[in-house]
């Protein structure tokens, strides 16, 4: 590579640089990792999504999505459940990316027995690309009583709701007819369906 | 003089229930999806800000990070109110200790916002 | 498999059905050049060509970009007041600084920071610079090579500026002159292939403005990790006026600058 030196009066200097070379340490951490990385256990996973920082706290999250077996799932529950906030938004973005594998552990992500992940399981579902979307969030919507859980699956609706969706809204609209909040997002949300 | 108000949350239903809620008083609500993109705004803004809504969980960049940046930043100016689903005891005490100026916890009402807002910007509630 | 998602597939690159005409039209185009009877045929063809020509055919008729000199000339202002100015007091004298420009489309940006710093950066006599511009486009990267521009391109740049850097053609035509030429390298990249973009590496500021929009969100995560990648430590990363780093990803830290929001590499 040239470099650039004062050029317009002075002939350009010769090059001193020796940054060409590629620098190995970077090269895999973007994308997956390598092959050694590869072979560690979900609890090694674990340990580096939550002590590592940056590219290689989404590699090992990735990681365990790639997995994807009951096991890795659970540990990406543990994390969503988490105070670790980089490590939950990382999960949810990234969950976010894997329909197939949120398809498969459905349950157990909408019915998780703490609240702010029912919340966060909402926040993954409005992300994902997937025909049945939809109706995932509305059977997650049947038998839901926490009220931010109700708004963060109107919220997820939003973009995506359809006449299959009218009845579900309206059953929430009733379940929690004292709050305004909800009262005011569903039927925000009831106009869009009629308009679409 | 109006009020220029910084909502700031990742649901669209909720900015837009909050712009909604603020009408009844004199000010300009400007809106973020997170953190991030708040700090951007407020970058940019060639207006003041006279109180900022700020949301806990959002992608990115969460709301105490934020608030962490914007209080040790050259921006920091307005009063903040956190507002979040975490309705522990414990959260509203992270809050306060985060430098939120007050903590609701969510779905807040019309009513509490308006009253909250005018306070702290010093604002009368219009009837 | 649909078009859309085999290019999406190869190239990281999804548009929007606002851009179908648009695409409809560049792909009409090739499977004219390519004597082929069908898009069927062609799309067979485009899929079963193991040189990769007609994919970089196609690609280069899918990216093409309007741009001029001095566009968004603030960040350049940035660039030598303020950007430049940090990155050598964490230098060591005789290391190179580099910058990259990327996509390169074909090379004002590139020239531009080139002009910038020869004229506006008063270091510059003490500091050996790098300026690496990159596309995934072969031929626009010929064209930013050959450094001939029309004279709507080069409006922006002051009249003064104009005579130093370029040499007048005919029909209103401009020539970059060959000292700048030489000082800026170009090459080809495709920037969610992160095989490709391995060997980009160590640079102190990237300019990647206007790139970002072409891409869907996965193919965007991929691509700020790759620049986060390439960055040194406190390196600088400057994205176009309109887009952000905000929602994609946050790996950078945000840095309100005197002129513009720029992001920055910080690992603590």
């Amino acid at each position: 590579m040239k470099s650039f030196y004062h050029s317009y009066q002075s002939p350009l200097r010769q090059n001193q640089s020796t940054s060409g070379n590629p620098d190995i340490s970077q090269v895999d951490a973007n994308e997956r990792t390598t092959d050694a990385q590869k072979t560690e256990s979900i609890e090694e996973l674990k340990k580096l999504a939550t002590k590592s920082a940056g590219l290689k706290k989404q590699s090992a999250v990735l990681q365990l999505c790639d997995i994807g077996n009951q096991d890795a799932f659970d540990a990406l529950l543990t994390m969503l459940a988490s105070e670790d906030v980089p490590l939950r938004n990382l999960v949810i973005e990234l969950l976010a990316e894997h329909p197939l594998l949120c398809e498969a552990h459905l349950d157990r992500l909408t019915q998780h027995p703490n609240c702010d992940v029912r919340i966060f399981a909402m926040n993954i579902l409005s992300q994902v690309t997937h025909d049945d979307v939809e109706y995932w969030i509305l059977k997650a919507l049947d038998q839901e009583r926490d009220v931010n859980v109700c708004a963060a699956a109107l919220e997820a609706l939003d973009a995506i709701a359809t006449q299959n969706s009218e009845q579900a809204i309206r059953d929430i609209k009733a379940r929690f007819a004292e709050h305004e909040f909800i009262q005011f997002s569903a039927d925000d949300l009831l106009d869009k369906i009629m308009e679409r | 003089m109006s009020n220029n108000i910084l909502v700031i949350d990742d649901a669209s239903t909720v900015r837009l229930f909050y712009r909604s809620a603020l009408s009844s008083i004199n000010c300009a609500v400007a809106e973020a999806y997170n953190g991030a993109e708040a700090l951007e705004l407020l970058y940019k803004a060639e207006q003041q800000f006279n109180l900022i809504l700020l949301d806990i969980n959002m992608p990115q960049m969460d709301g105490y990070e934020f608030l962490k940046i914007y209080r040790d930043s050259e921006l920091y100016q307005a009063p903040v109110i956190m507002i979040s689903t975490e309705a522990r005891e414990n959260d509203a005490i992270r809050a306060y200790e985060a430098g939120a100026n007050l903590y609701l916890v969510k779905p807040v009402t019309t009513e509490i916002l308006v009253t909250v807002a005018s306070l702290l910007t010093n604002n009368r509630v219009q009837s | 498999m649909r078009f859309a998602d085999y290019f999406y597939r190869k190239t990281g690159i999804r548009f929007e059905n606002s851009k179908r005409y648009f695409v409809d039209k560049r792909i009409s185009e090739r499977i004219k050049n390519t004597n082929c009877a069908s898009f069927n045929e062609y799309f067979i063809t485009l899929r079963y060509d193991t040189t990769g020509k007609e994919l970089q055919e196609i690609t280069n008729l899918m990216t093409v970009n309007e741009t001029y000199f001095f566009r968004e000339d603030y960040q350049f202002r940035s660039l030598v007041e303020q950007m430049l100015p940090e990155v050598i007091a964490k230098k060591q004298k005789g290391q190179t600084i580099r910058i990259w420009s990327i996509p390169s489309s074909t090379g004002e940006e590139a020239y531009s920071i080139g002009i910038y710093i020869s004229e506006y950066w008063k270091d510059l006599e003490h500091w050996d610079v790098e300026i690496i511009s990159s596309d995934i486009d072969t031929i626009v990267l010929e064209k930013a090579k050959k450094g001939i521009y029309g004279d709507r391109a080069v409006a922006n740049i002051p009249e003064t500026l104009r005579e130093k850097y370029f040499i007048k053609l005919g029909n209103d035509r401009y020539l970059v002159m060959k000292e700048l030429r030489d000082a800026i390298t170009f090459n080809q990249v495709n920037l969610v292939d992160s095989g490709a973009t391995q060997d980009f590496n160590k640079m102190d500021i990237i300019f990647c403005r206007n790139l970002l929009i072409y891409f869907d969100n996965v193919s965007r995560r991929k691509a700020a990790a790759t620049l986060y990648n390439a960055l040194n430590e406190n390196g600088f990363l400057c994205l176009g006026h309109a887009e952000s780093m905000s929602r994609i990803s946050s790996l950078f830290m945000i840095r309100g600058l005197s002129d513009c929001i720029v992001y920055q590499k910080v690992t603590e």
